[in-house]
């Protein structure tokens, strides 16, 4: 058995390249180390390079961050969503066996029953607030009515006495026109009695 | 690269071109893949020696290079379709083709011999094919030279059985 396995041993020693394969993959190896190569990068490659690097850290650093923020994230903050569609979907993922996966639907079942909480406690602080603007509006209203009632009454007493100043004043006016008129008649029945006297003694 | 180390590359490919082919061969049981596993073997070599890496002893690190690359091809999903190879004549059912720059028992001994699974094959191949000595087998290996004796003796036993022996 060895003596035939000794055989086969020196027959696979004449296992070679054929004459055309060497040749080929010779020339191919001198193409390639007389093609001029330089370890030096250019500056727009090391850029793209680094820049390709440095964007994906800083995606992977945001999207992080992200999931960070949102992992606290309730129904109203901006974040909420992407709790519910990635970091709860991450961590099912993440579950390695189903005791782990029972304790993340266990987790993520509290945290809905926080939610609904959190939720509620918001609408009734809505309503409530809501409620305080509307009686704090029928106060204000009130006071204002009261306010307006007060300053209808003044603004009319001094409409009255303002007109009964202009009265007073028109008043003086028409007596001294009167007077005026008067003076004006006794003038000329004055001129009209000596134009009479003046034509009777003619 | 300076004219030494395009020396030196020249010289090793002269030298054991045949031997990492071979290797290759085995490793793989297949001509084409043998010849671009070998190929890529020098080139990285190339790459190597441009590098600045100094190489003492070329035969080891040739044949680390090489076990590298065709565990690196193992791991590359097989990029042809059953459909082209047998639009290109390739025949599912003929287990008879081979190599035909082969003689018929070398062929089957090479393909039996990339039959046989790992750590076996790879030792086989680099003791019977490669001719080298256990010590350097697990200098290239990079393990003891009685885990590499074991595996060479059990490694023969399967390839015994396969070649009905």
């Amino acid at each position: 058995m060895n003596d035939s396995f000794e055989q086969l041993k020196n027959e696979l020693a004449t296992v070679r390249m054929t004459d055309g394969e060497r040749a080929r993959i010779g020339h191919f190896l001198r193409v390639a180390v007389t093609t001029p190569t330089s370890h030096a990068v250019s500056t727009r490659t090391w850029v793209l390079r680094h820049a390709f690097a440095t964007g994906s850290l800083a995606v992977l650093l945001m999207v992080g961050g992200v999931a960070v923020s949102a992992s606290s994230a309730h129904p109203e903050d901006a974040l909420y969503g992407f709790r519910t569609q990635v970091n709860d979907r991450i961590e099912e993922a993440l579950a390695r066996d189903d005791d782990a996966w029972f304790d993340v639907q266990v987790r993520q079942m509290e945290r809905q029953l926080n939610d609904e909480v959190f939720v509620s406690d918001e609408f009734e602080a809505d309503e409530q607030e809501r409620l305080d603007e509307q009686n704090g509006d029928e106060e204000l209203l009130n006071d204002a009515r009261d306010q307006s009632d007060e300053t209808d009454g003044g603004e009319d007493k001094e409409d009255t006495q303002s007109l009964r100043r202009g009265d007073e004043e028109d008043d003086r006016t028409a007596d001294a026109d009167l007077e005026e008129a008067r003076r004006i008649e006794r003038d000329l029945g004055d001129e009209e009695e000596a134009a009479g006297e003046a034509s009777i003694s003619l | 690269m300076d004219r030494p180390t395009e020396q030196q590359l020249t010289s090793a490919y002269d030298e054991h071109g045949d031997a990492i082919f071979r290797f290759c061969y085995a490793h793989t049981g297949d001509r084409e893949r043998a010849l671009d596993l070998t190929q890529e073997t020098f080139v990285r070599v190339w790459r190597a020696l441009s590098g600045g890496t100094v190489i003492e002893r070329i035969r080891p690190f040739l044949y680390t290079t090489a076990r590298h690359a065709c565990i690196d091809a193992a791991r590359r999903p097989a990029t042809e379709s059953l459909e082209r190879l047998q639009e290109d004549g390739f025949d599912v059912a003929d287990e008879q083709t081979l190599d035909p720059l082969l003689s018929t028992e070398v062929a089957r001994v090479i393909r039996c011999i990339a039959r046989l699974d790992e750590p076996y094959r790879e030792a086989v191949a680099l003791r019977y094919v490669s001719d080298l000595m256990p010590r350097e087998i697990a200098e290239v290996i990079g393990e003891s030279e009685n885990v590499i004796s074991v595996r060479i003796t059990r490694g023969l036993q399967k390839l015994r059985e396969l070649l009905h022996l």
